[in-house]
């Protein structure tokens, strides 16, 4: 810079400061506005420190935020009472204590996470199947009263209505598997009615008198409805179904196949002592139902081999219903033998 | 400990730094009171960067200037309504504002330093603050670069093309070094 001018003129301007207060004054402001105040400030109070609301003590989310480790543990804690609640709720009974969160919460639950009907069909039949294993349970042990009687019917009349519901949006996407779950559904409510007819036999007419008439025309109305809608949706499907016997041939051979896995259960069933009265009903209703389905099953072929397409797939639907039938007998008799123990 | 250690860091660059910030906010907005207040809060984003970010700052007094520029434009946008076509070149800088008596009564501003303050501010765009840091602040090229966002050979042709137009305002005889 040979230029004094210049070099006059730089110096002039970098004399331009703040004065000593004002860079104090800047200084101390900076500092106060973060948590090192506290620090350069020690004994003087801040001038712009936040201050507290005289409402926090009613704030809530203010409790949680000075009492995290309280919050922490009372959440872990809320968590695993809440799901130990839940695991010990699947096997309630009615009239237990845990029952209703079981039927009031868990399972509609379930039901309302599942994302498609035919999944929400699914976990529909699977409650009504419980529903009807508590009545069993409960009338095996002598403890199915009337007010459980009702509270189990109440709960199934709905979840049927429901199932029914849902059965019939799969039809329209899927119609095999709809005569699918109309099929379970039927075989269930037919053979538990049956089973619960052969518990209150078993435990003595008067106890017949007693629950078969709340119990056992629950059950009837519910597999009238339920024939009437599986009667309908048979019908309509099977006349789209039949045009292919590749298809009639196919759901032969897994009739065919349910058939001998049942049979070789009711060997085994058959060749199991039974140690009472209502065993022994179990064990012959399930060998006359499975009869009932092998004679379906050839009128089916018959009616194949004559062209009568539609009669054949009806009969062969018949056939799967009393299988599945007769497969429930056999549970039965093991899971409440076992439940008399 | 690590408070004291931070404070102590802060506290040495606000008293090499502070004067020169302010010198550069005021030339800037020409308003005392406004200079303080922008240098303020350029102090006040440095230390809670310092603090509250745990950041380690390589160039402090880059980092400094950079705030500054910043703090400037959001000041000026305030004050008055700006172009969307200045908005959309990000080359675009805040005039130099006409430095007045009231801004600078405690310094020593005599007429050289104002004139040689007025033709700066009368530079082309991308040259005043080029010049101005490297003759007044002293700052070395590569310095000037990181607060421009430009590298330093584009940095030095800028100083050097701003010194050119200088001279031909002045008639100072600058030599670039």
């Amino acid at each position: 810079m040979k230029d004094k001018k210049f070099k006059k003129a730089i110096g002039e301007i970098r004399k331009i400061s703040m004065t000593s207060a004002e860079k104090q004054r800047i200084l101390g402001r900076v500092l106060e506005t973060t948590s090192a105040t506290n620090f350069a400030h020690k004994n003087t109070p801040i001038k712009n420190a936040p201050v507290k609301s005289v409402w926090t003590i009613y704030s809530f989310s203010t409790w949680i935020e000075t009492h995290r480790w309280i919050t922490s543990v009372a959440v872990i804690i809320v968590v695993l009472v809440g799901n130990s609640a839940v695991l010990a709720s699947h096997d309630s009974l009615p009239g237990d204590a845990l029952y209703s969160i079981k039927t009031n919460i868990v399972e509609p639950i379930r039901v309302a996470i599942a994302t498609t009907p035919m999944a929400k069909a699914e976990i529909q039949t699977e409650l009504v199947q419980n529903r009807l294993y508590e009545a069993e349970t409960l009338a095996s042990r002598g403890q199915l009263d009337e007010v459980k009687e009702q509270s189990i019917n109440r709960r199934l009349e709905k979840q049927v209505a429901n199932l029914n519901t849902n059965i019939s949006k799969v039809e329209k996407t899927s119609p095999e598997k709809a005569d699918d779950m109309n099929t379970t559904l039927e075989a269930n409510v037919n053979a538990h009615a049956k089973i619960l007819a052969a518990i209150a036999i078993d435990q003595g007419e008067s106890r017949v008198d007693k629950t078969k008439p709340v119990v056992l025309e629950k059950k009837d109305q519910a597999v009238s409805r339920t024939t009437f809608v599986v009667s309908t949706t048979v019908e309509n499907s099977a006349t789209k179904q039949v045009k292919g016997s590749k298809k009639f041939s196919k759901r032969k051979d897994f009739v065919k196949s349910l058939m001998q896995d049942v049979s070789k259960d009711l060997d085994a069933a058959t060749t199991t002592a039974t140690s009472s009265d209502f065993q022994q009903t179990i064990t012959n209703d399930a060998k006359v139902t499975l009869d009932r389905a092998q004679k379906k099953l050839e009128d089916a072929e018959m009616h194949s081999d004559s062209g009568h397409e539609n009669e054949a797939y009806s009969d062969l639907r018949d056939s799967e219903r009393a299988t599945k039938e007769a497969g429930i007998f056999i549970k039965a008799k093991f899971r409440l033998s076992t439940e008399g123990e | 400990m690590k408070q004291q250690k931070l404070q102590g860091t802060f506290t040495d660059i606000y008293n090499a730094e502070a004067d020169a910030l302010f010198r550069f906010c005021l030339i800037r907005v020409s308003d005392r009171e406004q200079a303080l207040d922008l240098a303020q809060e350029v102090f006040t984003r440095f230390w809670q960067t310092l603090t509250q970010k745990s950041r380690h700052i390589d160039h402090p007094r880059a980092f400094l200037y950079i705030i500054a520029r910043n703090a400037i434009i959001d000041w000026y946008r305030k004050k008055k309504s700006v172009s969307l076509d200045s908005l959309a070149d990000p080359d675009t800088e805040e005039p130099y504002e006409q430095i007045d008596d009231s801004a600078i009564a405690d310094s020593k501003l005599e007429g050289e330093g104002r004139f040689l303050v007025d033709k700066i501010g009368k530079l082309s765009q991308g040259h005043r603050d080029a010049v101005y840091l490297r003759f007044v602040e002293g700052m070395s090229p590569p310095e000037i670069a990181k607060i421009l966002g430009l590298s330093t050979n584009a940095t030095s042709v800028r100083i050097t093309r701003g010194i050119e137009e200088l001279r031909k305002m002045t008639g100072y005889d600058i030599e670039v070094e």
